[in-house]
Parts: C-alpha cells; structure tokens; sequence
C-alpha cells in the first residue's frame, strides 16, 4: 500500500512536474501538524528560501547571500542518518562529476538538522567523503529552525528514543538561482545524471533568459 | 546444522557466503551486502534478502555484528518527500514470503560503528530468528550511497 502510494506519488511528480511537489511540501506541513509555523499563506514559488544565517564546519559565518551570484542547492540532514541522507549525498556527488565545469557555478549546502550530535568536524569529516564542494552548515538550534522553517523543510528528532535517536526530515534538494530566488526541487533519492540534467537544463534557461 | 553451513561458507569464503545460508525448509538470507561510510560516520547500513522457504512463519528477531554496538532494523516511507524511519522490534517472514532490505524502504542500522566501513570488505552479520536461529553471513561492502547489491553489479543484474 506504501509502496504503491509513494509510486503513484512519484509519478505525479514525473508526469504534472513541481507543482505537484511543491503541493506535496505544503500538503506535508498541513497534514502533519508541523512545529514550524511558517506562512501558508501563498504557495508561491517564493516562498521557500530565504534568509539564514549559520556556520560552516571551519567556523565562518554563512548567510543566504554569502553564496549570492552562485547557484545554491540546499539539503537538510544529519550525519548519523543512516539510508536517506547517504543516498541523497551521493547521488548528488555524482551529479557534481557529471557536471564537470559547470560545477563550478554550484554551490552545495548540507544543513544539519541535528546540531547537538553533528559536531563541525564530524560533518566536515563526512561530506568529504562524499565531494569536498559540499559546504556543511550548522548553528543554534534556533538558527536551524529558522532556515529550516525559511525552506519550508518539515524535521523532528525522535529524542524519546535515547541517544540513537532517528530524525525523520524533508529529503529534498532546493535549487536556488544565483540571485538566491527558489528554482525548482528535486527529491533526494533521484539519481546523480538526472540532477545533473536538470541543472545544466536550468543554468542554461537561466543564463538565456538574464 | 545452521552453524555447520555457517561454517563451510566461511571456510570457503566471501564467494560463497554471498549465496543463501539456510535450512533447505526455513529462512534463508540472500543477498547480504552494506555501504561503505563517509570518514567519521558513527552509523552504517546494510540490508538483506530473506526468504521464508518453510512452512510456518518465522521472525527475525535482532542482528548482531561485531563491527558495530547494536544493530537496529527499521521501516522506512517517504511520506510526502519527508523520510520517516521507524524502529522495528521484530520483522516477519511468512511462508513463501520474500522480506527485502534496501535503501528507501526496510534497512539495518549499525550504531556505534566501531571504525569505518570500506568497499570492497565484508561486515560479519549475525541474524536471530524465532525458529531459525542464529544465521551468520558477510555482508559485502559496496560504495558510499551504493543502491544496490555490488556482486548485482559485478555480474551485471
């Protein structure tokens, strides 16, 4: 029954495109009653992405527009994440290969949703592993909710299971254009050619049109 | 009986413990394969194939591999693009029934991974179940983020 729900939902998204994701976002927030009490207001495009401000696992000080002129993709997660966020990582490490060059137009951000256990060196450790380019982003809590609450990104630590606690959160990669305006989203498990499609698709609409 | 299979495939090695360990008529565990880990990663995952060839039904009960604190099993579902994990304290296997471990969906998770995972390696996983017992197997190691079995791979599946 899952299986076949999230199969359907999948191909929604394939067939009728974002708008259907991004339906699926909001239709998240509603539904599960989410802590983070963002504006549903409008559903549009602008309304994920925004400011933030944290910190980089060598200690500088990361804004929304410190990666300004840049195309910024940004993906919520956690190190001790044990399926999704590996899957996610490394298909996007793939999609970087893949794009060669034009990589250097893209600027990856991996936001943790588990400050208290991601320590800086930790994350640093880890995205490595996966591609150097991917710049990991912690801060305060309240300065994770509030990105987090800025791209719309639903989490919730299952504290109540003891120190191995899971956090069930968003696996979505946000594509934001250089001048920081939300672009598109792509789910996390979709495979590293397919990312690197879409953003060579995207950067050249993008350079065409400005 | 278990132990004696468990046993020969050991001496026999990593070839061959990457074929089904079982009683002819209980639970056999195919495909036992794991990611390698990001530097630094204090969890791994590894997923397995079991198949109930028996008549009753059986259970899985824990998995233990001398690489990691615990081992955890959980479900896994996109809920509307959220990753939802829960833990299972059992999973069931009825007869006739195929149970696949894989990214996305049901998977193990080694907690307090006592060094790094590397491609290429095989993690000794030991699975309980209810009527079956203790069935051991090496868990073959693929990438970081591998998304499927690497001898799948190898072979070209």
């Amino acid at each position: 029954m899952t299986i076949r729900r999230t199969g359907l939902r999948l191909l929604l998204i394939l067939f009728l495109g974002i708008d259907v994701a991004l339906a699926a976002i909001v239709y998240s927030r509603q539904s599960s009653e989410v802590a983070l009490s963002g504006s549903l207001g409008s559903t549009g495009v602008a309304d994920i992405g925004g400011p933030f401000t944290l910190e980089t696992t060598d200690g500088k000080t990361a804004t929304d527009r410190t990666y300004r002129g840049k195309w910024m993709v940004v993906y919520f997660g956690y190190t001790r994440c044990p399926d999704a966020c590996p899957t996610a990582l490394s298909n996007f490490g793939a999609a970087l290969e893949k794009l060669g060059g034009d990589a250097e137009k893209i600027q990856p951000l991996f936001i943790t949703v588990d400050p208290e256990r991601d320590s800086r060196q930790a994350m640093s450790a880890y995205l490595e592993s996966f591609d150097r380019r991917i710049v990991g982003l912690t801060g305060a809590r309240a300065q994770i909710e509030a990105a987090a609450k800025a791209y719309r990104v639903y989490y919730e630590s299952h504290k109540e299971q003891g120190g191995d606690y899971l956090v069930d959160h968003s696996a979505y990669f946000y594509l934001m254009g250089p001048d920081g305006e939300f672009v598109d989203v792509v789910e996390g498990a979709t495979p590293g050619d397919e990312i690197a499609d879409k953003l060579r698709k995207l950067m050249n609409e993008h350079s065409h049109r400005s | 009986m278990k132990f004696a299979i468990a046993g020969l495939a050991f001496a026999l090695g990593a070839s061959l413990a990457a074929d089904a360990h079982a009683d002819s008529m209980g639970v056999a565990v195919e495909h036992a394969w794991a990611r390698a880990t990001p530097r630094g990663a204090a969890t791994a995952a590894a997923y397995v194939t079991l198949v109930n060839h028996g008549a009753d039904d059986d259970r899985l009960l824990s998995v233990t591999s001398p690489l990691a604190e615990r081992i955890q099993f959980h479900s896994e579902m996109n809920d509307n693009g959220v990753m939802k994990m829960a833990q299972l304290t059992t999973v069931e296997i009825r007869p006739g029934a195929t149970v696949v471990f894989k990214p996305g969906a049901m998977h193990m998770m080694l907690v307090g991974l006592k060094r790094q995972v590397k491609e290429g390696e095989t993690v000794p996983l030991t699975l309980t179940f209810e009527k079956a017992g203790a069935i051991d197997v090496d868990a073959r190691v693929g990438k970081i983020g591998a998304m499927t079995d690497p001898a799948n791979q190898a072979s070209g599946d």
